[in-house]
């Protein structure tokens, strides 16, 4: 398998988050109540209190090397909880800032995106190494 | 400097401008010479409709260019994400294009496709091709084109890829060949694994992992990463098993003979050969290649191939012994990270597997007549090679009978390793170079098998319709 495709999946993962955030944004559309990729993405955001197969299994598709290494890349602990607490606001009806919340995580989630598809377009030695084996 | 509207406007055409000749391309392959197989029109239609929604929500985009410069910017950004993610289909629709029903080895792929089709939950399973530049075979994996024909679909109001359909490579120049091709159902199991055994295997596969890496308190990130790499390098070479084992239950011992014929893998019991020692070692994306033979073996043993296979005087029957004596020699490459290496328990693997024998038997059943048709009938077959005749039908002492599929592909296995000598010594003319003599008549046998496997499918639905 070429790793570097694993990218462009977690790219298009990000963006199916992204375009309900600017469905929310734009047409006022809620974000999916029981949706497995926000929830799968929300856990690998979370505080872990240990590192197990569970932990990896509870984020899903987040939950390969390549997407962890490009979270953690891109957002230590604090970011990581920022943008946790952004998306939760936008699927709290209560809360007073949904828009400002959606267009912040919007932005934070591009970066995502945009990094994740550096990486799909600029693989690494060992990426085209798996590839050529 | 452009406005953002600008911007998006110009962008959007250049995609639409992108995807204009892909989808004339994918149109004519619709409605003109040469022709696929049923599988390829499947994709084709399928892949111009994502182009038209993909098109269609370009068109669309001018009527809604974004409340702010954030939206606008992430419009820009999934324009970009389309572009890549075409530019990812863009690869493998010229080698869909290229593998007419003239460039594939269309006969023994349908008694395969109808193989598959018995398999339960595999019914309506379709097979497209596509070829490859290098000589080897592959199944594109998820990732590769599914998933992301999913993203763009997703994000475009498009329809997901068919379900049924698998792509698999096959190398551009072995279009007429018949024994390399029988490692396409390795390739078609991998199809089968992704859309119906992955969740079972890979839930098995976690409990053990659980069971020899248990939770970590205080770890770091980089332990967890370092755990998803055992995760992913165990699944893959996991799933790299239960396609062999898949292939055996589909076509027999012919999958692993072919597969050692690829691997070159005869140089294992070579005891002056150095060169083997990459046969030891689990890779980045694949498990060793003596471990694949070991577990062979023991699944052709509970399925009752070995005692039909294990006094065929061939090298690559003494490799499947072999490799059982000297499983326990692998080990990891060079290649894999040393800080994985360093933690990857390749005892998961085993227990994986262990596991995995039981749960592909059970869950993929191999057909025991063929076992023994091919005992009651190789005699006849071979006889019939030796002469150069077709054997589509053969007389047998209770009258004349259509080898099954099975039976052919290992029978033609079977006079090639061990009985192909009786064949050229009834050639009568002039003596030729040894390697181009036996390179030419080993190109005549595939052919003679590939008719008969063409005529079995007529010969049987000829029986069926009287």
């Amino acid at each position: 398998m070429e790793a570097n495709t694993r990218y462009l999946t977690l790219a298009l993962d990000v963006r199916a988050i992204t375009d309900s955030l600017i469905e929310f944004v734009e047409d006022a559309k809620e974000l999916p109540a029981s949706d497995d990729l926000l929830r799968s993405f929300l856990n690998s955001l979370t505080v872990r209190t240990g590192a197990s197969v569970k932990t990896l299994s509870d984020m899903g598709r987040f939950g390969n090397y390549e997407s962890l290494k490009t979270i953690n890349e891109l957002f230590d602990a604090d970011r990581k909880k920022e943008l946790m607490n952004k998306l939760q606001a936008v699927s709290n009806p209560s809360s007073e800032s949904r828009e400002s919340s959606a267009l912040e995580a919007i932005t934070i989630l591009d970066a995502l995106e945009g990094t994740a598809l550096y990486h799909y377009e600029h693989p690494s030695p060992e990426g085209r190494l798996a590839f050529a084996q | 400097m452009s406005n953002p509207e600008t911007l998006i406007l110009k962008e959007a055409a250049d995609l639409h401008r992108f995807l204009q000749p892909i989808a004339k391309m994918c149109a004519i392959a619709r409605t003109d010479h040469p022709y696929y197989r049923d599988a390829s029109y499947i994709l084709f239609t399928y892949l111009s409709g994502l182009i038209n929604k993909t098109r269609e929500y370009l068109e669309d985009l001018p009527q809604r260019p974004g409340k702010s410069p954030v939206i606008q910017h992430s419009i820009r950004q999934k324009l970009k994400l389309l572009r890549d993610s075409w530019g990812l289909l863009h690869r493998y629709i010229k080698p869909c294009l290229d593998a007419d029903t003239l460039h594939i080895p269309i006969p023994l792929l349908d008694v395969l496709n109808d193989r598959l089709k018995l398999i339960p939950e595999c019914e309506a399973f379709e097979c497209a091709v596509f070829q490859l530049t290098a000589a080897n075979y592959a199944m594109l994996p998820y990732y590769e084109v599914n998933s992301v024909a999913n993203g763009i679909a997703r994000r475009v109001n498009g329809e997901d890829f068919p379900r049924s359909l698998s792509l698999v490579g096959i190398p551009y120049s072995q279009s007429s060949g018949f024994f390399l091709n029988c490692l396409i159902p390795h390739e078609m199991a991998h199809f089968v694994y992704q859309e119906i055994m992955v969740t079972e295997v890979t839930n098995a596969v976690d409990s053990i992992l659980n069971t020899h890496y248990p939770n970590a308190q205080d770890a770091s990130d980089e332990f967890l990463e370092t755990l998803s790499q055992i995760r992913g390098l165990i699944n893959l070479w996991v799933e790299e098993i239960f396609c062999d084992l898949f292939a055996i239950a589909l076509i027999g011992p012919a999958f692993s003979f072919a597969f050692a014929e690829m691997t070159s893998a005869s140089l294992i019991i070579d005891t002056l050969s150095g060169n083997a020692k990459q046969s030891f070692e689990f890779g980045q994306s694949h498990p060793a290649d003596v471990a694949r033979f070991y577990l062979h073996k023991r699944h052709l043993d509970a399925l009752g191939w070995w005692n039909q296979i294990k006094d065929w005087r061939s090298n690559s029957v003494d490799l499947l012994d072999h490799c059982c004596l000297v499983f326990g020699k692998t080990t990891l490459s060079n290649k894999i990270p040393p800080d994985v290496a360093s933690q990857l328990k390749l005892q998961c693997f085993w227990d994986a597997c262990d596991w995995l024998l039981g749960y592909v038997k059970r869950t993929v059943p191999a057909s025991d007549k063929d076992i023994k048709h091919l005992a009651d009938h190789y005699d006849v077959i071979s006889k019939y090679l030796e002469r150069a005749i077709v054997p589509s039908t053969i007389i047998t002492e209770s009258g004349p009978v259509y080898p099954t599929p099975v039976v052919l592909i290992n029978s033609a296995f079977r006079f090639v390793l061990q009985d192909f000598d009786n064949l050229l010594k009834r050639v009568d003319m002039e003596p030729m170079n040894p390697v181009r003599e036996r390179s030419w008549y080993t190109e005549r046998l595939e052919l003679w098998v590939l008719k008969a496997l063409e005529d079995y499918r007529l010969l049987s639905a000829s029986q069926e319709a009287k």
